[in-house]
């Protein structure tokens, strides 16, 4: 259910190199521009400009045709310096991106991949490096280091040694959750060699993430040399845009005015780390494809290509007509086809259909729920209120959505571990349901009306205290059900109530629903891959494929009438039934 | 209660990693600081207090044949004391002394400036990624762009604008020196106003990273499910976004502070350097600028347990704020 | 960061000594004026916060110095001035030059209310000479009250030149108030008790502040307060000038061409006193190694320096013509001998000269345009110090116009620590640093200071000023004769001038460079009174002292 576009498939192992190759955007554009405008005048200016040092007898002469940048107090040029600085400090800090992502490297993936006493040591050792600040510790050895010796390599050795930590703790985290993966561990089993493990199943998919790295401590690189250079402190008889911006300074540069002196060398600087900063933008989306950008067109809420249709009798209470949904992109995905439901007051509508099928496209489709780039491109959804009579879902304004949602229709998701925020009291979540539809309950009742629910699921009302992660998966799914019918809805949509949990607590959960369903007299829409148990607990039956409905009638017709094949299908792929079980579950009550 | 157990040893270890690399740091690099420092107290005209030699001698090191690990005892001896000699580049004020009225400002400096960027670049942040896909989207490169530009650079531009140009604010120090240094109205506001443009050199520079982060963690956390269940609940769109979406973003935000704060230090020394600000960053690099090592060791230490306080009051405050944590792991 | 003057200024104030007489104009001019009268702001150049200690003797002075002590005269080294009378009213040697008889101003008190006396003279001087550590000078008289104004010193040796250092240096401290320290050469002071002008008011890290004595003997001043501040160097000086929150600033400003225009309200005036060389470790005979060690190579460098070019680029065109002679052109221009090959070093560059020099000295240049010999290529590194911003600038600058002439030369910035270390140590080839004054209008001092054997040592050991290890029997021998003879006979000693002259053009142990304009920037719309180019009353710099306090005594609130 996380996965609401097939974009959003985490890239299998196999795909893991054809992946790497960043998608082209806007950001990617200007920043690869930026970067290799700027190396290439690091590498190439100074062959086209003069020499850097030549003096002349004016200084401080304003950019003209003789000198674009002007020139400096002594009258060099200010463009062939910063060809030359700008060498320089690209040197730096390719040189401290190299040895410090060796290191992290060395200290993260080798660590984690190795695990035991050599992880723990490692890691501890990275952490302690990342909490002593680094700049301070670059000065005092700077500082000891006389400056006779003190080369560009030695700066650059400081500047790695005290900057690959934070980097070192990422690829740790990555190389641990690669380490578990099927293939690693099937590598590992077939007795591949640790380095051949590490070489060839793990490195190529840290990548991007090394690549993000190396460009995030390049910047550092050369922020911090330009710290120290500026502070006197830089490598010796070097010449980087920090010891131009040191000699700037020296000169009165911004005091005379001379801002072609001082200002280009920190424009190249923040220039240069824009570029590189938009680029690691590209790789980070490679790495957590939930960042790419969204073609989200604002204010487009939804397209509505037919009106709603009257709904088809009195005991309707949601019924769809022609939905189809489909998700905008290069290639759109029609996910769901012109989907045409009823779903009758108080009773249980089963939709069954494999995963991808587009069945929770569809229940998020009824309330609205789905997100860019989504869109629902046909159809209606109609739901015929107690009070309120009929109301076009698809038409109602974002207010009214809102009010809608969850008072009359309310959800239980898939996963209740996610389902729930881990940060807030069970106690929080349900009232702040009860804050928003009902603000003018009191505190009291409020606090009654929870516990009661609780009560009404299963669950000690104490539980109140607690927070998601000091709950079972079952108990964790009873808060669920209890928060859908806080407010009693008219229509509960059930996703996979039940299925990331062992067949006792399912059994549990599916009596209580069955009998509260029975008490309070809600319609359930009950969205599962499971037909066999749909055979249990539906009234109707709906078979999804590809989109769209191949299978529609009563729980009876489908199990002993199946029309399509497909349905046929599933019947069989599953071990027949016994009538018992039906029974117990639908007998409810006690066990 | 073993969440924060972990915490304190760790950064224990920490605390006695820092101070054993600022054993060995001056005992590795060539040359005798300690006759540096000797000679130039002589040359201040101080007579050669064989207290003094001791004490430098352990913060530095020693050519004698003491074993190190003695002198490893007695250099944390010392540490505990807080003896770390005297200051030759502040002669004859002793080390301590001038770390303990140079800190305040720093402390405060950095502190306020943190505290400022970090709920600035969250808050931002939190609504860039709330907004994803509109305009706002384009504030996520324009502050890269403001993260890569050098401090010092940024200090120097804004004392020139906004200083000299403009005069809105005062160029140097940390307060105007007419007034008496205390509790008072007119010393405070005259700190606060003196503080502005180093506060926003370091808030300027570092909300970016702030932004971008929180901007990343709030679009991962958006895709939750139970950001998803705070929709269907048809919660206000204020409430998903601050008690849903963002209380779950900010969490790896703040378990990056240490980063963060690495950077933040690094670029405050330079800034106090610009502004002639009475803070220790200033005090450090006048160590470095008159081989006072003594002073320049110690500023280190006081800098390296400052931050490890600093993280690790952030983390007993994401103990607080990640429930997760007090119990199990 | 220290700038350049300031250092040369310190280490002035503590190795000068004075001599001579009488001037009018005292500040006696002070009247008790308004209350809200303006704050004089001043910055010395002071770069780390201020450490309390108003003992003049202590190398950690922070000032006080003529402002709240005294000495008996003032000496105006920039101007062949009288000394101006101060707690001494009178002075006479007699004819050989072994004893100083000196007449003190009746009805002083000290600022504690005490009687100021011949006594508190005499304390000061024998503590002097008891303690080693506070006779930088090299005092070595006997000092005798006479009766209450009246104190006679005896010397063992003709001692005039020792006059000025004794009379226009010495700070007079009460003797009931320093008795009792056990080592004045380091105590801290932190309540000074002078008979100046000024009495401490408020000390802080940052700042401190003097306010006007009321008891002062000469009247109480009209500038009523005075603030030092302690800002982080050079930059942060310019900037705070810029604003206007400083209104009297030594040392290198930007655009200080118009200064009129760059800074409304403000006026400088330039002094040329110090002499900016390159100074050698010369001798190597003494343990001095590198090339520079070879007369040669310091005449090529000589004559390859474009000091026209330098002048524009480093110092703004302040700068002024300097003499090998290190004479001051303006100040002592008929003492200047005429056997010199040059009376002034000459501002456009001559590398057709410097190459002769090298190539009849054995170099030959090689495919690198450098000249070697032996197969030795000439380089030399050049060391300055971090933060003295026009000194760096000019380090570069030199540095391209002798790769012009085939010398190479490394420049190195080093903490001002470091850099003393290195000269005082012998470790160096070639630093920039300025020559300085004596306590008088007298070229003696700069040779003795730093052309004299006595002042100098072994590389490795200490020296005095003499870091260049220069050392020659003809000079030392002139400036013997010269001790002995009484300034005023000018005409006895234009002999031994001339022949330390035309020895240090030969051997040119420090390369002369440019003669450094003193940059004085000051507040002219809110005080008047400056020190200026017709009317050098005193040496225009903040941290000169006792002349700041002349200066001080002279100024009033513009407009009242």
């Amino acid at each position: 259910m996380t996965n609401l576009s097939p974009e959003l498939l985490e890239p299998r192992p196999s795909a893991g190199w054809r992946n790497l190759a960043p998608r082209w955007s806007p950001k990617l554009a200007v920043g690869s521009a930026l970067i290799l405008t700027i190396t290439l005048f690091g590498l190439v200016g100074p062959l086209l400009v003069g020499d850097p040092d030549r003096i002349d007898n004016i200084g401080l002469t304003a950019p003209s045709g003789g000198h674009l940048l002007g020139t400096t107090q002594t009258g060099q040029d200010v463009l062939a310096q910063i060809a030359y600085a700008t060498r320089g400090s690209l040197y730096i800090g390719v040189l401290v991106g190299v040895m410090a992502t060796f290191l992290s490297a060395l200290f993260g993936i080798v660590g984690a991949y190795i695990g035991g006493v050599v992880d723990e040591a490692f890691s501890l050792f990275s952490n302690v490096m990342l909490v002593i600040p680094g700049l301070p510790l670059v000065i005092v050895i700077s500082a000891f280091v006389p400056p006779e010796q003190r080369g560009s390599w030695t700066i650059a050795l400081v500047l790695a040694i005290t900057g690959w930590a934070a980097s070192a703790r990422v690829l740790r985290a990555q190389t641990l959750s690669l380490r578990g993966r099927d293939y690693v561990l099937a590598a590992r089993v077939a007795g591949e060699r640790t380095w051949r493990v590490i070489g060839v199943e793990i490195l190529p998919n840290l990548l991007p993430l090394l690549a993000s790295q190396f460009v995030f401590a390049v910047i550092a690189a050369i922020l911090s040399e330009a710290g120290l250079s500026f502070l006197g402190l830089g490598a010796s008889s070097s010449s980087t845009l920090g010891t131009m911006l040191y000699y700037a300074q020296n000169g009165f540069a911004l005091q005379r005015g001379a801002w072609w002196w001082f200002v280009p060398p920190g424009l190249i600087i923040a220039l240069f780390g824009c570029g590189l900063a938009l680029v690691n933008f590209s790789i980070d989306e490679i790495i957590n494809p939930k960042l790419r950008d969204l073609r989200r067109r604002v204010g487009a809420v939804t397209r509505r290509a037919t009106d709603p249709a009257p709904s088809p009798g009195d005991d309707a209470v949601l019924t769809l007509t022609g939905l189809s949904v489909t998700y905008q992109g290069e290639r759109p995905v029609r996910a769901v086809r012109e989907v045409s439901l009823t779903l009758r007051r108080g009773e249980i509508l089963g939709l069954a259909g494999e995963s991808g099928c587009g069945k929770t496209t569809l229940a998020y489709a009824v309330n609205r729920l789905y997100r860019p780039p989504a869109e629902v491109t046909a159809g209606s959804v109609t739901f015929r209120d107690r009070v309120d009579g009929d109301l076009d879902i698809l038409a109602l304004t974002p207010e009214e959505l809102r009010a809608f949602r969850w008072s009359k229709l309310s959800m239980v998701f898939q996963g209740a571990m996610n389902a729930l925020n881990p940060v807030l009291t069970i106690r929080r979540q349900l009232e702040d349901v009860l804050t928003t539809h009902r603000p003018a309950m009191s505190r009291k009742a409020r606090r009654a009306r929870c516990a009661e629910l609780l009560a009404l699921v299963g669950v000690d009302p104490r539980r109140l205290r607690s927070y998601p992660h000091e709950l079972s998966g079952g108990m964790r799914q009873r808060v669920m059900i209890a928060m859908a019918l806080l407010l009693e809805p008219q229509v509960v949509i059930m996703d996979e109530p039940t299925t990331a949990l062992d067949v006792v607590v399912q059994r549990g959960i599916l009596r209580e629903i069955m009998r509260l369903r029975g008490e309070l007299g809600f319609a359930v829409l009950f969205i599962t891959h499971d037909l066999p148990l749909l055979l249990e607990v539906a009234d109707r039956i709906a078979i999804m494929l590809d989109g769209q409905i191949v299978e529609y009638g009563s729980a009876e017709q489908v199990r002993d009438q199946p029309r399509h094949a497909y349905t046929r299908r599933l019947l069989d792929s599953f071990p027949s039934l016994t009538g018992e079980r039906g029974a117990f579950v639908r007998s409810g009550g006690a066990p | 209660m073993r969440y924060y157990l972990r915490k304190l040893a760790f950064y224990l270890v920490a605390l006695w990693a820092a101070v054993t690399l600022n054993f060995f740091i001056p005992r590795m690099m060539p040359g005798d600081p300690v006759d540096i420092l000797m000679a130039k107290l002589q040359q201040r005209g101080s007579g050669v207090d064989p207290s003094a030699r001791r004490a430098y001698e352990l913060l530095l090191g020693t050519d004698s044949d003491e074993p190190l690990f003695r002198q490893y005892l007695s250099y944390l001896g010392n540490l505990v004391r807080g003896d770390f000699g005297i200051s030759v580049s502040d002669f004859p004020t002793p080390v301590s002394t001038v770390i303990a009225t140079s800190l305040p400002w720093t402390v405060a400096l950095v502190g306020i400036a943190t505290v400022l960027a970090v709920l600035f670049g969250i808050t931002l942040g939190v609504f860039v990624g709330w907004r994803r896909g509109t305009w706002l989207d384009s504030l996520v490169p324009a502050t890269t762009v403001l993260s890569a530009v050098p401090y010092f650079w940024l200090a120097l531009i804004l004392v020139a604008v906004l200083g000299s140009a403009l005069g809105w604010f005062p160029l140097l120090g940390g307060y105007d020196v007419v007034l008496t240094p205390g509790w008072n109205a007119d010393f405070l506001g005259s700190a606060l106003y003196h503080g502005v443009l180093p506060a926003l050199t370091i808030v300027v520079s570092s909300v970016g990273g702030w932004l971008l982060g929180t901007r990343n963690m709030m679009v991962s956390a958006m895709a939750e499910d139970y950001v998803l269940t705070a929709r269907a609940k048809g919660l206000r769109e204020g409430r998903v976004m601050i008690w849903y979406a963002a209380r779950n973003a900010v969490l790896p935000s703040v378990a990056g502070f240490a980063i963060s704060l690495g950077f933040v230090v690094a670029g405050s020394i330079v800034t106090e350097q610009v502004f002639a600000y009475p803070g220790i960053g200033s005090k450090l690099l006048q160590a470095v600028q008159n081989n006072d090592y003594a002073l320049m060791q110690a500023i280190f230490l006081v800098i390296t347990v400052a931050v490890l306080a600093a993280n690790l009051a952030v983390d007993l405050l994401y103990g607080i704020i990640d429930p997760r944590t007090r119990t199990g792991g | 960061m220290v700038s350049t003057e300031r250092g040369a200024g310190a280490r002035a104030a503590v190795l000068l000594a004075a001599m001579a007489v009488v001037a009018a104009g005292c500040g006696s001019s002070g009247k008790p004026a308004a209350g809200d009268s303006p704050t004089l702001v001043a910055y010395t150049g002071q770069s780390t916060d201020y450490q309390i200690n108003f003992n003049p003797f202590a190398p950690t002075v922070i000032g006080g110095t003529g402002t709240i002590f005294q000495t008996l005269f003032f000496y105006n080294i920039v101007r062949d001035d009288e000394p101006t009378p101060r707690l001494g009213t009178q002075f006479a040697w007699n004819a050989d030059g072994t004893q100083l008889s000196i007449t003190l101003r009746d009805g002083v008190s000290w600022s504690d209310g005490e009687k100021f006396t011949a006594d508190d003279v005499v304390f000061t001087l024998d503590m002097i000479s008891k303690h080693k550590g506070m006779n930088s000078t090299g005092y070595a008289g006997r000092a005798t009250a006479v009766d209450d104004t009246h104190v006679t010193i005896a010397f063992e040796q003709p001692s005039f030149v020792d006059g000025p250092s004794v009379l226009g240096k010495t700070y007079i401290v009460p003797e009931h108030k320093w008795k009792d320290i056990a080592d004045p050469a380091v105590a801290v002071v932190k309540e000074p008790v002078g008979t100046g002008p000024y009495l401490l008011e408020e000390f802080k890290p940052q700042a401190y502040t003097l306010k006007a004595n009321p008891a002062y003997w000469g009247g109480e001043p009209a500038v009523k307060k005075i603030r030092y501040l302690a800002l982080s160097g050079n930059q942060a000086g310019a900037t705070a000038l810029k604003a206007g929150q400083i209104d009297w600033q030594t040392g290198p400003v930007p655009d200080v061409k118009d200064v009129e225009k760059s800074y409304p309200g403000y006026k400088a005036v330039i002094t040329p006193v110090n002499q900016i060389a390159l100074v050698t470790c010369s001798s190597a005979a003494l343990g001095c190694q590198g090339p520079q060690t070879d007369p040669a190579v310091r005449q090529a460098i000589y004559h390859a320096i474009d000091r026209t070019q330098l002048n524009a680029l480093a110092f703004e065109g302040t700068g002024r013509e300097v003499s090998p002679s290190f004479l001051l052109p303006d100040r002592d221009g008929e003492l200047i001998s005429g056997k010199l090959r040059q009376r002034t070093a000459p501002m456009q560059p001559d590398p057709a000269k410097a190459q002769q020099i090298l190539e009849s000295a054995g170099y030959a240049k090689g495919s690198d345009g450098f000249y070697a010999k032996g197969g030795k290529p000439l380089s030399l590194t050049l060391k300055t110090v971090s933060g003295w911003t026009d000194y760096i600038t000019a380090v570069n600058t030199i540095g391209q116009q002798l790769k012009q002439a085939g010398i190479k030369l490394t420049p190195q910035q080093l903490s001002w620590n470091e850099f003393v270390d290195a000269k005082d140590r012998g470790e160096y080839q070639l630093v920039i640093d300025s020559l300085y004054q004596g306590p008088a209008p007298d070229p003696f001092y700069v040779y003795n200071y730093f052309f004299s054997t006595a002042q100098t040592a072994k590389v490795g050991a200490k020296p005095g000023p003499n870091v260049s290890r220069f050392s020659d029997p003809q000079v030392d021998q002139a400036l013997d004769a010269l001790r002995r003879i009484n300034p005023a006979d000018t005409a006895a000693r234009q002999p031994y001038l001339e022949t330390i002259q035309t020895r240090v053009e030969q051997a040119m142990p420090y390369i002369p460079v440019l003669t450094q304009g003193t940059i004085n920037v000051y507040h002219d719309a809110k005080f008047t009174g400056w020190p200026t180019q017709s009317d050098l009353y005193a040496f225009p710099a903040i941290w000169a002292h006792p002349d700041n306090a002349e200066v001080f005594l002279r100024l009033k609130p513009a407009g009242k």
